[in-house]
């Protein structure tokens, strides 16, 4: 964590972390996850940049 | 400028964070520096701010504040600019097989209306799944991974179907990377049951609502008496199996009656299950939904879920759904701008064949697609389903601060609830905000305290662990 005197900064920009051309929609559908009655897409997993000791598709 | 729907910030648990809604920037704030803000979206002068901030803390740390905070609106870290995006071009890529309109519960929440979607009971045939299979895997062109979700009513009923359409799948589509789940009450679980679909990477989803207390109350066999004590040493027992490779979900759905959440979700901690979603109902039943005055003791619920989580990982890791945010990790901008891609990247069919935007929407006979057979007919809705699923044509969406998170929200809980794909359900949205607040916060502290969650994925085969 980047931290200043008043501000921490905790995640900076992770929505411009882009480091490939993404639109690959290689990622879980929402309702194929455990939700099922809500769609939660901001705790989904990145295909290109999920960690890589899991299970994989 | 400094507009709330660019910056939104929020207190939990007595510490105060800020999150740059376009950039996704997330900072922990002194409550000089949150004050400073306030004022900044409240005033939208920094001059006024300033003025507000130098009165209440003196003059050396309001001037310390307006640095940093310029600093970071320079580095677009705070109030940046829409990130750069377009419209996708959305292809089929996930199917949910409903092959059995029929269960043997009766629970009293059921969207499902207990299982036959408001008709008559009916099991999927092999030969209606077969085409559904070869319907998913002919109309997805370029599109390696498909996933199918096996659906019910309870998919169980109907395991000779779900075993040979996996079969048939594998066998016939090479080329593809199948992933499979199945979403079941855990009552017709056996060891052959789970074996096949555990070699077979198949995820499953096991449906408990707490503990026998909570779960009785609506989740209830035909002549009304509770499921609990059938299901839960079934479901302990795939769990046990599971418990390193991960592929299972507990997952409850959560009431007006039954608005103790954070005790629900640590009692099913507590009962050794390592991976656990909790659901709130959609329904307009009087008794049984979601009411606005239940949002306060939600709110706390999560607040005091958050709190009892982060403390608990210190001494075994576990992971509850909604708080799984990965900060690094998380998806990209296209597909938190095109929310589930119901009606067209993704869709359910029902026994007969029938395609149907998604699950949710199975038996509601105007918003019936086409079928696997023939293929879509209904061409007008499903360019609807594809317009409602982009984030920015549902006007209340786009300026909200949760936008890149929850991506727009369920078409069906909006339809259901207020009768429109594109008008928001907002008590659902109310309970999303709370979670994503929640969830930030968690992500915040267990990386404070180096904590890593473990995580599982539904549909991953188990290559990289076994």
């Amino acid at each position: 964590m980047n931290t200043v005197r008043h501000v921490k900064i905790v995640s900076k920009k992770p929505f411009w972390n882009i480091d490939k051309a993404h639109d690959c929609r290689a990622c879980q559908t929402p309702c194929k996850s455990a939700c099922k009655t809500s769609v939660t897409v901001g705790n989904q997993v990145c295909e290109i940049k999920k960690p890589v000791k899991r299970w994989i598709w | 400028m400094f507009d709330k729907s660019l910056v939104h910030l929020f207190p939990f648990n007595g510490e105060f964070f800020a999150v740059d809604v376009n950039s996704g920037s997330l900072l922990n704030l002194d409550d000089a520096t949150y004050f400073y803000l306030e004022k900044l979206e409240e005033t939208d002068s920094k001059e006024e701010a300033f003025n507000l901030t130098k009165e209440k803390y003196g003059k050396e740390i309001a001037q310390e504040i307006q640095e940093e905070v310029n600093e970071l609106i320079k580095d677009g870290i705070l109030f940046s600019k829409p990130p750069k995006y377009f419209e996708s071009n959305l292809i089929l890529k996930s199917m949910c097989l409903n092959v059995a309109h029929s269960c043997n519960f009766g629970c009293l929440y059921c969207f499902a209306k207990k299982g036959n979607y408001g008709g008559s009971d009916a099991l999927m045939s092999f030969d209606v799944a077969k085409a559904a299979i070869d319907y998913l895997a002919k109309n997805s062109p370029g599109r390696e991974a498909l996933e199918v979700d096996f659906f019910g009513g309870e998919p169980l009923l109907n395991f000779e179907v779900v075993k040979k359409t996996i079969e048939y799948a594998k066998e016939t589509y090479k080329d593809k990377n199948w992933r499979f789940t199945i979403t079941t009450n855990g009552s017709l679980l056996s060891d052959e049951i789970e074996n096949f679909l555990f070699d077979n990477d198949v995820s499953i989803v096991l449906s408990l609502d707490g503990d026998k207390s909570v779960n009785d109350k609506y989740r209830v066999f035909r002549n009304g008496k509770g499921t609990f004590d059938l299901v839960f040493p079934k479901i302990k027992k795939v769990a046990v199996h599971r418990a390193e490779s991960g592929g299972y979900y507990v997952r409850g759905t959560y009431t007006h009656d039954t608005l103790e959440i954070s005790k629900t979700v640590m009692d099913l901690h507590n009962f050794g299950f390592k991976y656990i979603s909790l659901e709130p109902v959609v329904t307009k039943e009087e008794d049984i939904s979601i009411k606005k005055e239940d949002l306060s003791i939600l709110k706390k619920e999560y607040e005091r879920l958050a709190i009892e989580y982060v403390n608990s990982q210190k001494d075994e890791t576990w992971n509850f759904f909604h708080f799984n945010l990965d900060l690094e990790a998380g998806p990209c901008i296209q597909k938190r701008i095109h929310g589930c891609g119901a009606g067209v990247e993704y869709i359910a069919v029902s026994p007969d064949g029938s395609i149907y935007p998604c699950h949710q929407f199975d038996g509601i006979k105007e918003t019936k697609l086409g079928d696997v057979f023939t293929g879509i007919t209904n061409k007008e809705l499903q360019e609807k389903f594809r317009k409602a699923n982009f984030l920015f044509n549902k006007e209340e969406c786009a300026k909200c601060w949760a936008r890149f998170y929850c991506s727009g929200g369920c078409l069906a809980n909006n339809y259901v609830m207020n009768g429109d794909i594109f008008k928001p359900y907002e008590i659902g949205c109310e309970i999303q905000k709370m979670r994503i607040e929640a969830a930030l916060y968690v992500a915040y502290k267990l990386r404070e305290l180096g904590i890593e969650v473990p995580t599982t994925q539904l549909s991953e085969k188990r290559d990289s662990v076994k």
